[in-house]
């Protein structure tokens, strides 16, 4: 049975339940005081994440191999960690400025289940040779992580412009973006690593500069930028801010953007229907 | 350390900075493009052994001279520092820029394009450079930092000499990698002539022979196909039907049910299907279908075809038709004997993402004949030495440990 028919009312009801939760949270913007309704929100988000979380699972029993293939299928792992990291950022720091992070994370959560949405892809059991592999798993779920938490430190960056601007600047706001700098450029270089390896035992080479690779460097070089420039200049603040802005561009790229770039028409990394 | 440079410095003044370095690896680059140019605008043939094995050495050597004898030489305090890092990887992420944009091949022709080199960066003068820049750069940040083990400085070194010992690998090793196809016949002989891509014969030290071919496939879809244009009729997010016997399934206004599913079956000239596994047999269904709207039944057989037979399929409307895809590979495998001079001695199995090493070399499962399908008796394996690839595990084993690191302990607190 394909189980995606079902998408809708798990999306449904992964959305209710984050932007109620999200909304008892977000209450602690007026009202410094602990109070019930934001526990209460904090369960309503955990809960909204275990609904998202069992959809996969649904889908990856129902489909007989990881949901993986295709980008709809990596959008549904970004838009469960976006919103699980999102929360648990949250949760670490507690803090006003966390509750925008998650707000924002939350946002690009949606921005990617809407997509899924309204552009419901065909989703068939078929999963060709070159991915059936120990490999493809954790390859998959640390970019995804990566993507998450530098889709995060994008905001933090955006923010940052944005309060500079308005002479509300802290510097706090940096100190996190490095956090997720840090944890999502680990993450992204395990990916890289684990491709790297997988590619030798699936392709015969380690690296072949297709596309998909080209784009994946890019990126990482984008945030190995970011963080020598952060750490040796600390002080040049609006560059820093811009650099993590800009740096997920070219991560999007990467993702989505290669699929409709002239360059990357023969890439092995197109598994789309 | 301090890398800004007063208002009053005089450009080339040291202390080098930021202008300084990206003039320098503007430099490289535009030099590599003429040097690309005046030499043909082919690339580099790459360095094979011995002599990227004493290029290597004489680097290294070079590094570590500068480093003890020289460290407190201006230009090398320069190649040691910030601005000469973060320029280099500026510079490489330009040309990988140019890359990701232009479609890259592999045999330049004589445009303009291909004569400065842009069409095939990878092996090009410009990103050589560049690449010396930043080894360079990398190399001495390296044994800057190897003179005190604290632990800051492993996770640091674990990092950058992880990623120095990966690139000068992959960078020296070009010249030695030999990646080959070799094609297998079922017809019982062996064969020890490789191809590379440009098509020249390669003696290998061992032989092949294929035992067998085999392809698992994957169970057929049942689809509706407008006869016209081929292409399917389908709703996005509409669920992929794979068929299966019992089953009753609705496609838009049809039910379809299925009496009866064989995975090989033969058309014989009366008109029926004979189920037999011979070459060219294939997939078929009986199918019993009632159009919803008027409750008009027909029945009849769908097959996919193969390479010596049409696919069978019926009308539902003039512009509809049900039919069967041509089922996708799921597995395929080669049982492979490998001897040396004759002498046998292994029977091994070869599968895509299973290969099989042999003296040095690894056998992939590559390709076979996708015309006949699961009836291929060809085989084609891709044989691959790497002698380097050993050192470019190291180096991606220290820069996974250096990743541990970053993530363990993130961000160190400045200031």
């Amino acid at each position: 049975m394909d189980k995606w028919v079902n998408f809708p009312l798990f999306a449904i009801t992964s959305i209710v339940l984050w932007v109620i939760g999200f909304a008892f949270i977000s209450v602690e913007l007026f009202n410094n005081q602990k109070t019930g309704l934001r526990r209460a929100g904090i369960v309503l988000s955990i809960l909204g994440s275990i609904v998202f979380a069992s959809f996969i699972v649904l889908l990856w029993i129902s489909l007989e191999r990881p949901p993986m293939r295709t980008l709809g299928e990596t959008r549904l792992w970004s838009t469960f960690f976006l919103a699980t990291a999102g929360l648990i950022v949250y949760l670490r720091w507690r803090s006003f400025l966390f509750v925008l992070v998650y707000g924002y994370a939350l946002l690009l959560a949606f921005v990617f289940l809407i997509i899924n949405l309204v552009h419901p892809e065909i989703h068939e059991k078929a999963l060709m040779p070159a991915l059936q592999s120990p490999w493809f798993v954790p390859h998959v779920v640390v970019y995804m992580l990566a993507y998450a938490l530098l889709g995060l430190s994008c905001g933090v960056g955006m923010f940052g412009l944005v309060a500079l601007t308005i002479k509300k600047y802290d510097e706090k706001i940096l100190v996190l973006g490095d956090n997720m700098v840090y944890l999502g450029f680990a993450m992204l270089t395990f990916g890289l690593l684990f491709g790297a390896l997988w590619a030798k035992e699936a392709w015969g080479h380690y690296w072949t500069w297709d596309p998909k690779e080209t784009w994946a460097f890019l990126t990482w070089l984008a945030y190995l930028i970011y963080l020598h420039f952060r750490y040796y200049h600390p002080n040049k603040t609006k560059t820093h801010l811009w650099i993590l802005s800009i740096s997920f561009i070219v991560l999007l790229i990467c993702w989505f953007g290669i699929n409709y770039l002239p360059s990357a028409q023969n890439s092995v990394h197109v598994y789309s229907n | 350390m301090s890398t800004e440079q007063s208002p009053r410095k005089a450009l080339w003044d040291y202390p080098w900075g930021y202008t300084e370095s990206f003039i320098i690896a503007a430099e490289l680059l535009i030099f590599g493009f003429i040097i690309e140019f005046l030499t043909g605008g082919q690339g580099l043939a790459p360095i094979s052994m011995p002599y990227n094995f004493y290029i290597l050495a004489i680097f290294a050597g070079v590094l570590i001279v500068m480093r003890v004898f020289y460290s407190q030489n201006p230009v090398i305090k320069w190649l040691s520092g910030v601005p000469a890092a973060i320029s280099s990887i500026v510079a490489f992420g330009l040309i990988t820029l140019l890359m990701g944009f232009i479609p890259q091949i592999e045999t330049p022709s004589s445009r303009f394009i291909d004569l400065i080199g842009l069409t095939h960066l990878k092996n090009g003068w410009p990103i050589l450079l560049i690449q010396v820049f930043l080894l360079t750069s990398l190399g001495m940040v390296c044994l800057k930092r190897a003179t005190s083990l604290k632990l800051k400085n492993i996770g640091f070194l674990l990092n950058h000499f992880g990623l120095w010992l990966t690139l000068v690998a992959a960078l020296m090793g070009s010249g030695d990698l030999k990646r080959l196809s070799i094609n297998l016949l079922e017809d019982g002989k062996s064969n020890n002539i490789a191809i590379s891509r440009s098509n020249e014969a390669y003696k290998l030290p061992f032989e092949l022979k294929l035992l067998d071919f085999h392809i698992d496939e994957y169970i057929p879809r049942l689809v509706l196909v407008n006869p016209k244009t081929g292409a399917f009729i389908q709703e996005k997010g509409e669920k992929v039907i794979t068929i299966e016997q019992g089953k009753t399934y609705t496609l838009k206004n049809w039910e379809v049910t299925v009496e009866k599913f064989a995975p090989d079956v033969v058309p014989q000239d009366s008109g029926s299907f004979l189920e037999k596994e011979i070459p060219g047999s294939y997939p078929a269904a009986f199918v019993r279908i009632k159009n919803k709207i008027d409750g008009k039944t027909t029945e009849g057989w769908l097959g996919t075809g193969s390479f010596a037979y049409n696919p069978t399929y019926l009308f539902l409307q003039d512009d509809v038709i049900i039919a069967l895809t041509m089922p996708q590979p799921k597995k395929y495998r080669s049982q492979v004997i490998v001897s040396e001079n004759n002498v046998v001695k292994d029977t091994v199995t070869i599968e895509v993402n299973k290969p099989f090493t042999i003296n040095g070399w690894k056998v992939y499962q590559l390709s076979y004949d996708e015309n006949k399908g699961k009836w291929s008796t060809l085989s084609v394996l891709e044989v691959v030495s790497d002698p380097w690839i050993k050192i470019v595990y190291i180096g991606i084993f220290l820069m996974l440990g250096g990743s541990v690191f970053l993530f363990w302990t993130g961000r160190q607190r400045i200031n």
